[in-house]
């Protein structure tokens, strides 16, 4: 049945074709009509400011122009200068390996949790769990990193917990091999919850006579999930890990710079936390920008090509 | 409904033993998550001293309820928190009606111009010309200490675009025509079959602005210099980042003890601040969980 | 059902209880009531009537937060626009020379923000508070002619006596904030200490619990080998009697400025001065002790007696921190440290090792006459001189500095021989202010302040707070003891600048960029070597490696341009 649903898609498309064609110019101006306001915003919250990334091939201070006679043009001094910086390969190495552990364990945690509280059918349960699941999200950066430093200290809570299990005791914070983990599974567990609200969304959606004809099948629970919930979430897993594909230049740079400190420079040190200091050294806005354009093209190509994958792999996209 | 309690019986099928594994994990996974939220609670009620250890982990240690009665008589915070609720409920319908539209518009099979219109949504979400250049902006537009600044700039987001659009997706196109047929114009089909059955969507998105809103400080860290429109987490931020400001900055004896003092009358206040600024939107969530209950779309596509 | 009726009863009180507080906030809303755009008038209102139109200055600053002895924070927007005696005093004092202020205060979390995006969008203030704009931005805004210089403005439009104080009295320490062209845009903070006619600066370092060394009948360490054994035997003999050993020495791993570097008489920055008197720039990495300082850190780590966590409050209100660095002269960090019950409190005495090695330990100290670099205030080309010229004469009178640091005599002090003496037993929470702290208008807000130290009352403050802690007898002398020996035998110690920038020139825009660009990458290098040497993931062995590493960074092209920088302020 789910299959079904696609096919008429495709089928209809070339119907209407045929059937409303003189309609069309008509139909579109009040489809645009419907959409003005909102591109309207978009045109000028997101792309009148966008002129400011011009500061990336000059020596921009606050207080100059952007544009005009008096800018000190540098053309791509800042970005050879990021380039070819002591610490680039460490800053993309310490990036993509948080990105990438946050593929595997943030990306899939609200799948699997949204999977798991569809097998609670006790609907007062059900509520319980999911709303406790979000209650970290709520939790203020700044009070999740004081809480998180305190539990892996040498007499903290997490740290009594592992000794039990033969780790040895001592400051985890400042233990390089422990920090990709500490920062991934306190990424994990603040937003797994709220990121589960999606997927659960789409579960409702899903019409539930697929489950029943599965089960006249003899499907069991393991074989509902695969073959009637997992593709009912398709594409609403596809257009997110598109997103977190694209998104793996950038990291949770207030949660790092909460956590990290020189001992744990080695692997905790990334794009963010780098441009950060950088900015409080001496403003560098240029700089700065240079560096956030760079990952900005990374993002947006990793994101192109990712979506040409997914909609021939899968036939869905982002767009 | 009988359609769902049917369906709910026959579920219930699966292996006793695996069932009850999952019900576990489930309590485990609560546990994970409430026990940090309860943390919190008993810092806020122990006495500010040991609030200041962090090592308070089962009941409050000693209990002054003094950091709540310093939030209760704040007025300050009660217009926070009222700008706030102001910034949440406009937000909120603003962002259900701007995704929708352009949702539903990108939906629309005939589109003309949607390789442009895609890459127009597109590159915002990766680039952005900063700070500055936004900031003068606001201003231009004279929405500089307004509290439409909190409003406006957030009335969209190409990525709950993108998730309506990604839903919309999923409902059949013979719906549409066959209300074509009838006679509908594109506002009604929008009205009369994308709205009803978007609904779980809808709730996503509105859970998702109420958060964003709820949590957001930055514009008005930018836009809002002053006190008097700011919401509450810029009230809780100044709390907490006056506490973490550390005493060793301080570069004279004076901001030192200063600093010192803030360090500890703030331990307990932030702690007790959080409570009572995250309980209300705790509640937005189960207050819009009715609309992820299986069954409920189909069920309104045969009405 | 029921849950949804609780949510939609708390959803309508907070709101009605929220819209209640915002009506309220309305009524003043012209005036406004947290901080926005406040005309001074309330108090200056009938001078006005009688004399001559003010000249008003619109000031730019933070509205500064102060806490009360009831625990309530009380702003600089709370005074102005409240009944406050100090801020009623302060506007007549500037009426008489026919000034009012005009303020526009921010929430100070939220000013370096506020302040980087409106001179993006351009200034509309005569007199700003600075603080948190880089030197690039400064030095464009004095290139565009946004900020006007100030000492053109004392040498036309001040009084005589203002004049000499800012070019050979007390305030000329800010020449050293003459940029290139010769004139000074900013005005700083500046801190006269005097003891017994000399001048003397605050000093940081080390501080221990002598309390422990006490208890467990443990001599004051005198070399570092004792220090070691003194710290040992605080854990050993349990000297916080909690059970556990955990008594920890707060000294930072990625710093030098942490006290006991100086006990190997090493800098307390990266770049830093050899010998304070002839100012020979170089850095603590190639001095004498470094290698020394790096192996006795080793040893404490490795003994598990340095706290790892190194700032948050824990483990000073858990009470096991055994040596600290902060001010000595501060009562602060032991208000903060929970005894257990019937115990004296905590007593933290400041302390200097000799390392045995040959190199003489080094004090910490601020000048005597101090330029502070907290924050600096400057004046727009908006601004009508001539009434700054007579602001200046305000800022620099003796009369703004006695109510600055005591309030109105009567009120919130009193002079008792000739001393003045602040009243600490009020019940009026800006008079509780002010015994602790400075007028909410200084430090960091609208106006820079001009502190004079009597530190000979400062000590005797500080024996002083120990009577109440549990030291009947002889108060905190212990620590006030250390601190007048190093004022009166001065010869026996050798110095060390706290803060080497406060003594540079300003930086020239060149200086500025190249600076900024080494320091990202050197600081991120120097802190992380620093902490793994220590911790020994890294080797001593590849010491050279380490030094080469750092050239190849600029670490020496750096220190070149702080001798620069130093030459032309002392030249």
């Amino acid at each position: 049945m789910f299959r079904k649903i696609h096919n008429t898609k495709g089928e209809s498309g070339t119907k209407q074709k045929k059937k409303y064609g003189e309609g069309i110019i008509k139909e579109n101006l009040q489809v645009y009509a419907l959409m003005l306001p909102t591109l309207l915003l978009i045109l000028i919250f997101c792309y009148v400011p966008l002129y400011g990334i011009i500061i990336a091939f000059e020596d921009y201070v606050p207080g100059s122009s952007f544009i005009g006679k008096d800018v000190d043009w540098v053309g791509l001094k800042w970005f050879k200068q990021f380039i070819t910086g002591h610490y680039f390969a460490r800053l993309i190495k310490n990036t993509l390996v948080l990105s990438i552990l946050n593929l595997i364990f943030g990306f899939t945690a609200p799948i699997l949790f949204a999977l798991l509280l569809d097998q609670i059918k006790h609907l007062k349960y059900k509520k319980f769990i999911q709303t406790a699941s979000y209650m970290p999200y709520f939790i203020s950066t700044v009070v999740v990193a004081g809480m998180v430093i305190s539990f892996v200290d040498t007499d903290g809570l997490i740290t009594s917990l592992l000794s039990v299990f033969g780790f040895a005791r001592e400051n985890y914070r400042t233990n390089s091999g422990a920090f990709p983990w500490i920062y991934t599974f306190t990424n994990v567990w603040k937003g797994f919850g709220f990121g589960s609200i999606l997927y659960c969304s789409i579960i409702s959606s899903i019409d539930p006579g697929l489950y029943e004809a599965a089960k006249l099948d003899g499907a069991n629970r393991w074989q509902q999930v695969w073959h009637v919930t997992l593709p009912g979430l398709k594409a609403v897993i596809a257009i997110n890990l598109i997103k977190t594909v694209g998104d793996i230049l950038s990291t949770n740079t207030d949660l790092i710079l909460l956590f990290y400190t020189p001992a744990t420079y080695d692997v905790a040190d990334v794009i963010g936390t780098y441009t950060y200091r950088l900015g409080i050294l001496e403003g560098q806005y240029s700089y700065t920008t240079a560096a956030g354009v760079f990952t900005s093209l990374i993002g947006f190509a990793i994101t192109y090509v990712a979506n040409k994958i997914s909609n021939k792999l899968a036939g869905v996209g982002l767009w | 409904m009988k359609n769902r309690n049917q369906y709910k019986s026959k579920i219930k099928e699966g292996n006793r033993a695996v069932t009850a594994i999952l019900y576990l994990l489930a309590a485990l996974m609560a546990f994970i998550t409430v026990y940090p939220m309860y943390y919190v609670l008993i810092l806020s009620l122990s006495e500010p001293q040991y609030a200041a250890t962090m090592k308070v982990y089962t009941i409050p240690k000693g209990f002054n309820l003094g950091a709540y009665e310093v939030l209760v008589t704040d007025t300050k915070m009660w217009r926070a928190y009222a700008n706030t609720f102001l910034y949440v409920i406009a937000n909120t319908i603003l962002m259900v009606i701007t995704s929708t539209t352009v949702a539903f518009g990108l939906n629309y099979k005939k589109l003309i111009g949607r390789k442009f219109l895609t890459m127009f949504l597109l590159i915002p979400m990766y680039f952005s010309g900063g700070m500055i250049p936004s900031f003068l902006l606001i201003v231009k537009l004279g929405l500089y200490d307004s509290p439409l600044s909190q409003i406006i700039p957030a009335a969209f987001s190409i990525w709950n675009i993108i998730l309506v659009r990604s839903y919309f997706r999923s409902i059949p196109d013979s719906l549409s025509e066959a209300a074509k047929i009838d006679g509908a114009g594109i506002l009604q089909i929008l009205i009369k079959i994308f709205v009803p059955l978007g609904k779980p969507i809808f709730a996503v998105i509105a859970v998702y602005t109420i958060v964003a809103t709820w949590n957001s400080w930055f514009k008005a860290m930018l836009y809002l210099p002053h006190t008097d429109w700011q919401p509450l987490q810029m009230h809780l931020r100044r709390i907490l980042v006056e506490t973490t400001r550390t005493v060793t900055q301080a570069m004279d004896p004076a901001a030192a003890k200063e600093a010192a003092a803030r360090e500890l009358s703030n331990a307990q206040l932030q702690y007790a601040m959080i409570i009572f600024t995250t309980l209300p939107v705790l509640f937005a969530y189960p207050f819009f969980q009715r609309y992820f209950v299986k069954g409920m779309v189909m069920g309104s596509l045969k009405e | 059902m029921q849950k949804k009726r609780m949510w939609a009863a708390l959803l309508a009180a907070t709101m009605v209880m929220g819209s209640l507080a915002g009506c309220g906030a309305k009524d003043s809303e012209d005036k406004s009531t947290s901080g926005g755009k406040t005309e001074v008038g309330s108090a200056s209102e009938s001078v006005q009537e009688e004399t001559k139109e003010l000249d008003t200055i619109k000031i730019l600053g933070v509205d500064r937060p102060g806490t009360d002895n009831a625990g309530n924070t009380v702003y600089l927007s709370d005074w102005v626009n409240g009944d406050s005696k100090i801020w009623q005093r302060l506007t007549s004092d500037l009426a008489e020379r026919g000034i009012q202020l005009e303020l526009d205060l921010i929430a100070e979390d939220q000013y370096e923000t506020v302040i980087q995006t409106q001179i993006a969008a351009g200034l509309d203030c005569d007199m700003v508070n600075i603080h948190g704009v880089d030197s690039k931005t400064r030095m464009n805004l004095i290139k565009q002619g946004v900020l006007i210089p100030i000492n053109e403005i004392w040498d036309t439009y001040s009084e005589e006596s203002t004049k000499e104080f800012y070019t050979t009295g007390d305030g000329s320490v800010l020449e050293l904030n003459t940029m290139e062209d010769g004139n000074i845009y900013w005005l700083s903070p500046i801190t006269i200490g005097d003891y017994q006619g000399e001048s003397w600066g605050s000093v940081k370092g080390a501080m221990i619990r002598k309390d422990w060394l006490d208890k467990l009948n443990i001599e004051m360490p005198e070399t570092t080998d004792e220090l070691y054994d003194a710290l040992l035997a605080f854990q050993e003999q349990d000297a916080n009697g909690n059970g556990a050993k955990d008594e920890l020495t707060r000294a930072s791993l990625s710093s030098f400025y942490n006290g006991i570097a100086q006990m190997f008489g090493l800098g307390t920055d990266l770049v830093c001065f050899t010998d304070y008197e002839s100012g020979v720039v170089t850095s603590p990495w190639y001095q004498d002790g470094i290698k020394d300082y790096i192996n006795f850190m080793k040893k404490l780590y490795d003994a598990g007696l340095l706290d790892t966590a190194e700032s948050g409050t824990e483990n000073k209100v858990e009470n096991r921190l055994a040596l600290i660095c902060s001010w000595w002269a501060g009562t602060y960090e032991e208000a903060a440290v929970v005894v257990p019950e019937g115990q004296a409190g905590a007593n933290y005495v400041g302390i200097i090792c000799d390392s045995e090695t040959g190199v003489s330990p080094v004090v910490s100290i601020q000048d005597g006459i101090q330029k502070n670099s907290n924050y600096e205030v400057a004046f727009t080309s908006q601004a009508n001189k001539e009434a700054v010229g007579r602001l200046l004469d305000y800022l620099c009178s003796e009369e703004f500095s006695t109510l600055t640091e005591y309030g109105i005599e009567g009120y919130s002090y009193e002079v008792v021989d000739g001393v003045k003496v602040k009243i600490t037993d009020s019940d009026i929470s800006e008079v509780q202010l002010i015994s602790n702290l400075p007028a909410l208008w200084t430090n960091n807000a609208i106006l820079p302040r001009l502190e004079v130290v009597d530190r000979a009352q400062e000590l005797a403050t500080v024996v002083e707070a120990g009577y109440s802690v549990g030291y009947e007898e002889s108060g905190y002398s212990d620590k006030a003891n250390v601190i007048k020996d190093i004022y009166e035998n001065s010869e026996n110690y050798v110095f060390t600048q706290m803060t080497p920038s406060a003594s540079l020139a300003v930086a020239t825009e060149d200086e500025t960029q190249r600076s900024a660009d080494l320091r990202a990458d050197l600081d991120t290098y120097y802190k992380e070597l620093l902490t793994k040497l220590i911790m020994g993931q890294s080797s001593m062995d590849d010491w050279d490696t380490y030094i080469a590493e750092m050239k190849e960074l600029g670490l020496d092209e750096l220190i070149e341009i702080s001798q620069n920088r130093y030459d032309r302020a002392n030249k």
